[in-house]
């Protein structure tokens, strides 16, 4: 789970803010090098024991947390999923989408995946002193409420080694690997970018 | 099932990991048209520079000159940035071409500055884009005169690593370039075509009544 990494601070004009899309707070972690990405641990209730009745409780607080956990994936979604339509030659694509937390709790993105693919990076680009430079992100946290877009210039993710070349307005499975382990599978779309700015890409949808 | 119900709720503090909050600025200035420009005080002659284009012909200084240009230095490797700065280019010159002639307007010049893994795939690269832009490369050395006469940065990240998914890091900055091969202003991207279009439009237009 832990990515490959950098030490490196990234600043508050990162994401993608710095060709001035709007959002809440995107709280990135990057991980250092060999670090666990997740503290997560702890055992769901369980059966002290103390007979039929105490057997019911632990029943219906299991079937509470199994609610509360199916409502707290539902809470995060993902929207407006696409892919750019790349040169033929183009070993790495990038894609993008948006990322809501609706719920209470917050939610963290560490990874994802495409059959697509050989492999799936999160990066973030940014333009710091006229100066463009991308590097890997290990975790995105989503706080409650927030809203997270990956837009050009900002959060994005990096594909790499598509299996087979693709066409504008094919579908492409993807899958967001969340840090509690649940995933969230998408489709995006093949399209060539608006390249109007921020809002460019949002008015293709 | 169940292990993350209760407890992936927060990010403990003291986690082994670096968080940064990131704050958004920005609210409510959506609707404005961006536009980041630099007219540069006197026009900058570009120094003598010979490359080749993405079709192996000759490309040096003279093909600069009796023409606009916009100049952008990038990597085909590049999947974000670049990608966006080329597709935003196109969308300019869109929008300049319902006010302009079309041999008024500028040719749009991607410096490849990853000559290695740029070479082969130039001529592709640039096409997906628009069939008029066009791609120049050449030896690291002589692609380095252009850079440094763009005032341009360019470096290399982790090649040690790999040799094959290296990243480079590279000034972002599009030269607007004179019939004369002189940078007369730079744009940054993200462009609002419409604004960008209204810049160069009128800029060109006043070079051009100021004869010079």
């Amino acid at each position: 789970m832990t990515r490959r990494s950098t030490h490196a601070v990234i600043p508050e004009f990162c994401a993608s803010e710095v060709f001035g899309t709007h959002e809440l707070q995107a709280r990135l972690m990057v991980a250092a090098p060999g670090s666990p990405l997740s503290t997560l641990s702890r055992s769901g209730p369980h059966d002290s024991g103390y007979g039929i009745a105490a057997r019911m409780v632990a029943f219906c607080l299991a079937v509470l947390a199994l609610a509360t956990l199916a409502h707290a994936e539902e809470t995060l979604n993902v929207t407006d999923a696409w892919i750019r339509l790349a040169p033929p030659s183009a070993q790495q694509h990038a894609g993008y989408f948006t990322l809501t937390n609706s719920g209470s709790a917050a939610r963290s993105l560490v990874a994802a995946e495409s059959s697509a693919y050989a492999k799936v990076e999160l990066h973030v680009s940014r333009i710091a002193n006229g100066i463009a430079t991308m590097e890997p992100v290990a975790a995105l946290e989503i706080a409650p409420g927030q809203t997270v877009r990956f837009a050009s210039g900002g959060l994005h993710l990096m594909l790499i080694g598509p299996k087979a070349p693709l066409q504008a307005g094919s579908m492409v499975p993807l899958t967001l690997v969340l840090g509690d382990g649940s995933k969230l599978a998408t489709a995006a779309i093949v399209r060539k970018d608006g390249g109007g700015g921020p809002h460019g890409a949002h008015h293709a949808h | 099932m169940t292990i993350a119900a209760g407890s992936g709720r927060r990010w403990p503090a003291t986690a082994a990991l670096v968080a940064i909050l990131c704050a958004v600025l920005g609210a409510g200035t959506s609707d404005a048209a961006q536009l980041e420009t630099k007219v540069l005080a006197s026009p900058k002659v570009l120094s003598p520079f010979r490359l080749s284009d993405h079709e192996g012909r000759p490309f040096s200084n003279e093909r600069l000159t009796g023409r606009w240009s916009l100049m952008m230095l990038g990597f085909t490797h590049c999947p974000d940035v670049c990608p966006f700065t080329l597709q935003n280019l196109a969308l300019v010159l869109e929008q300049m071409s319902t006010r302009v002639a079309p041999e008024r307007l500028p040719q749009v010049v991607f410096v490849a500055v990853d000559p290695k893994r740029d070479r082969p795939v130039l001529a592709d690269y640039v096409k997906h884009f628009s069939d008029g832009f066009i791609g120049i490369t050449g030896a690291a050395d002589d692609v380095k005169v252009l850079i440094d006469s763009l005032e341009g940065y360019v470096r290399f990240v982790g090649m040690e690593a790999s040799e094959e998914s290296y990243q480079v890091q590279h000034s972002a900055v599009v030269s607007l370039v004179d019939p004369q091969a002189r940078i007369r202003a730079t744009l940054n991207p993200p462009m609002d075509p419409v604004a960008a279009a209204d810049f160069l439009v009128d800029l060109m237009r006043r070079a051009t009544r100021e004869g010079k």
